[in-house]
Formats: C-alpha cells, sequence, structure tokens
C-alpha cells in the first residue's frame, strides 16, 4: 500500500482508492460542487458516492454553512449482477489490450439489443394481418428501437476496429461532448423500445441488469428504510474509523448516534443540475463499458434527532 | 394460408439469413468508417474530419435498418437498397491496400460486403421476400375491407 491518501485514513483499501480514480476521472467535480453550493439550502453540504461494487467514496466533506447539523448529498450507483458487464467494468482502469476487450463485450451486448428488435420488427410485421392490426404498435416502437441499437452495434464495432487500428480516435471520441450525448439519446431510446415491446424477457435483461434486482423506476425513487439504515450506519464509521460495528450499535442504541438520517427533498431545480452533470457519466459509462443504462440515485440526507 | 409464413417458419428458416444480410452490413459499414481514420483520413486533423465521417456511417447505418425494414414490410425492391450500400463499401475499401492497412482488418472489410451480397442473393432470401409480399397484399386487403364497409 504504497498511496500517499492511505495515510491519511481516506482510502481503506485499494478497491476505494480505484474506485476514487475512476469517479474523479468520470465526473466534472468542480461543477457537481458548484450545482450544489448554487442552492442556498444545501450549500457546503457533503458529498458521497456510493459505486456499484459499495466502494464509498467521499467526494467532499460537510462544512456547516447551511445548517449545523451535517448534510450530505449521496450519489448511489446501481449495481450490475450480470458477469460480461461487471467484467467490463472492472477493465475499465486497466491498460489497453483489456480495453479491447472491454469494447468487444459491449459490442456483444448491444449487437444482442439490434438482434432483438429485429425480431421483435419481424414478428410484429408477420402477425399484423392475423391481428389485423393489433401489434403495428409494436413494430412502430421496434422500429426506432432498432435503428438506435443498430447505431449502438455500429458504434460498438468500429470502436473495436479503431482500438486495434487507431485507439487515439476512442480516446477523442469519449471527450468529445456531441459523442457523449448522443449515446445517452441511443441509450434511452433503445431501452424506451425494448420497455414497450412487451418482450417481458427482454425487459427482464435490460432492467434488471442494470439495476439492483429491483425495477428501473424503483431505483430512480430512492432508497428504502433498510438502505437508508445501512446507508447511516456506512456514513458513521466514514466519520469515525476506529468505530467498531459494535461499538456503533451499542452507541446508537443509547441514542448517542442517530439510527437512520432522513431523508430530505432535494430541490427540484438542484436535482436537475446534479442529474445534468452525471447525465454524461452514465452516458459515457453506459455506452462505453456497459451496453446499458448506469443509474444513479441521487438523494440528500440530513441528521435529525428523533 | 397454408402455403403463408407462420412465425414460427418464419424464426426457424429465415431470420438466421435475415440477420446475417444486416450484420454483414454493419460490420461492412464500421469496419470501412473505421479504416477510413487510418487511411484516408490518416493525416487530417480528428475534430475536423472526425464527426463527418462518423455521421456518414451513421446515416448509412439508419438507411440500412430503413431498408430491411421495408423489407419486412414486403417491399423488395429496397433490396437494391442494400446491394448499393455492400457495393459502396466494397468500393471504398478496395483502393485502401495502398495505405497498407492492418491486414486481418482489411480482409474482413472486404469479406462482409461479399458476404452481404451472397446472403441477399441466396434463395432462401429470395423466397422469404416473396411470401413477404403475399403478407403485404393480405395486410392491404384486410385494411382495405375494414374502410369500406
Amino acid at each position: 500500500m504504497g498511496n500517499s491518501l492511505f495515510n491519511i485514513g481516506m482510502d481503506s483499501n485499494r478497491s476505494q482508492f480505484m474506485a476514487r480514480q475512476r469517479i474523479e476521472s468520470l465526473i466534472n467535480l468542480p461543477r457537481l460542487f458548484a450545482a450544489i453550493d448554487a442552492d442556498p439550502g444545501v450549500v457546503g453540504a457533503g458529498v458521497v458516492y456510493i459505486d456499484a461494487d459499495f466502494n464509498i467514496v467521499t467526494l467532499r466533506e460537510f462544512k456547516p454553512i447551511c445548517s449545523i447539523k451535517p448534510k450530505r448529498v449521496i450519489l448511489r450507483e446501481a449495481q450490475k449482477y450480470i458477469a460480461p458487464t461487471q467484467f467490463a467494468d472492472h477493465v475499465v482502469n486497466n491498460p489497453r489490450e483489456s480495453r479491447l476487450i472491454g469494447e468487444a463485450v459491449n459490442t456483444g451486448i448491444s449487437c444482442l439489443g439490434a438482434v432483438i428488435s429485429w425480431a421483435a420488427i419481424a414478428s410484429g410485421t408477420i402477425l399484423v394481418p392475423f391481428s389485423a392490426g393489433a401489434s403495428s404498435v409494436i413494430v412502430v416502437v421496434g422500429y426506432a428501437a432498432a435503428g438506435a441499437s443498430s447505431l449502438q452495434c455500429f458504434n460498438g464495432i468500429a470502436r473495436t476496429t479503431l482500438e486495434v487500428a487507431k485507439p487515439e480516435v476512442n480516446d477523442w471520441l469519449d471527450s468529445e461532448g456531441w459523442y457523449q450525448n448522443a449515446s445517452i439519446v441511443l441509450d434511452a431510446a433503445s431501452l424506451a423500445g425494448v420497455g414497450a415491446s412487451a418482450l417481458t424477457t427482454v425487459k427482464l435483461v435490460k432492467v434488471a441488469k442494470a439495476s439492483t434486482g429491483k425495477s428501473l423506476r424503483e431505483v430512480l425513487r430512492g432508497l428504502n428504510r433498510q438502505e437508508r439504515a445501512k446507508l447511516t450506519k456506512e456514513l458513521l464509521s466514514i466519520n469515525d474509523p476506529s468505530l467498531t460495528s459494535k461499538m456503533l450499535k451499542l452507541r446508537q442504541a443509547s441514542g448517542e448516534l442517530s439510527k437512520r438520517f432522513t431523508p430530505t427533498q432535494l430541490k427540484q431545480s438542484t436535482s436537475t443540475q446534479i442529474k445534468d452533470i452525471l447525465g454524461a457519466t452514465v452516458g459515457f459509462g453506459g455506452s462505453a463499458y456497459s451496453g446499458n443504462v448506469n443509474t444513479i440515485a441521487i438523494g440528500l440526507y440530513e441528521e435529525i434527532n428523533e | 394460408m397454408s402455403e403463408l409464413m407462420t412465425l414460427r417458419d418464419f424464426f426457424r428458416r429465415h431470420f438466421l439469413t435475415f440477420l446475417g444480410g444486416v450484420f454483414a452490413a454493419y460490420f461492412s459499414l464500421a469496419l470501412a468508417v473505421a479504416l477510413a481514420f487510418v487511411t484516408y483520413f490518416r493525416d487530417a486533423p480528428l475534430a475536423q474530419v472526425g464527426l463527418k465521417i462518423l455521421v456518414a456511417g451513421a446515416l448509412l447505418i439508419l438507411l440500412t435498418v430503413h431498408s430491411n425494414f421495408m423489407i419486412l414490410r414486403g417491399k423488395p425492391s429496397w433490396a437494391w437498397v442494400m446491394v448499393a450500400i455492400y457495393a459502396a463499401c466494397l468500393l471504398f475499401v478496395l483502393p485502401m491496400i495502398q495505405y497498407n492497412p492492418h491486414r486481418v482488418l482489411y480482409s474482413l472489410s472486404l469479406i462482409f460486403p461479399l458476404f452481404g451480397l451472397l446472403v441477399l442473393n441466396s434463395s432462401g432470401q429470395r423466397e422469404m421476400r416473396a411470401k413477404l409480399v403475399q403478407i403485404r397484399q393480405l395486410r392491404q386487403a384486410l385494411n382495405t375491407r375494414r374502410i369500406t364497409p
């Protein structure tokens, strides 16, 4: 453990260190902090990012400006249990050879999406005469999804090829704003098509992959009671690394430490701004390395005395 | 109705070759675009040409999707658009040999358009297109009957 951060207790293990590196390279942190500080209600709030592998990274400590009691903005990335995706994610920080594999895995996933939408269109078209028009909705939605997933597939093949022939082009693409925005639009279009084509298996593949075994909507709605309690525990142990879990429980029971942070609503505008900043990240991560939409839940948590 | 295609027939007999044609087009276009970066536009600055190359590729992909969609809807003349796309890819890639590109990538970018043309010309595909025309006529007959009374 040769890294300097380890000595000041910021990153307790290698995986957290890597997570911090990744987040800092993906998110425009100054812009994110500026968006949070623009809202008088949460100015100086701490920012905590929890990634898909449960690495908790404190991006910024709380400063008692908006209130004395700590307030934190929690950004939580949804888990992906699918093996190729995990694998692709795993190679993000590795050198070029493994990036080639990452691109190839991603290409496979997006091209599978294209196959599925063609199957949906074909079945819709052939069924139309017999079901007399009932399935033409599927065809129309499938058409958009086929367009989007074909573009993703094309993008994947071209990127894989370029990774062999001229990797600089891929780096250039990743740095371009229009490319990141286009990726978000394509992800959304193919996901909408998949959702509406009423093929439950397809839905499962796409949505369950992106979320914590819950539906996309549920993840976006935020964290539930149990998750909040767990999160509180994790946050308290970030605050005081010397605290063992037993000590934590005892002190929570005695009321010295709070059991659960209460969720408070972020003001809509701030939330939208944060989402905008994350949007680029989500699209980039989604289309470049996992081929599906990464979900990030945003919540503001503050400690109150119960 | 017995000579018409059922869904199961279609997926068992024609879907794989249909996908073969579609994906041959995807691969030809993607490889042609990727190779364009290392050959014709090797020395051009990315900021100037990159977006244009990719947009051209993306538009051709959308054209591919649309023509295959029309073929599925029973308009077999759109197959000529596919022929044009394969031929264009082939002609675009062939002269790249003078830039001495990556051997495997270059040969793949020649094989995919040829494979696409082969699939498009196969008897299975011709049969499928003929059946899809019948299905379209049936669909139109149903529609006019629904409108007229």
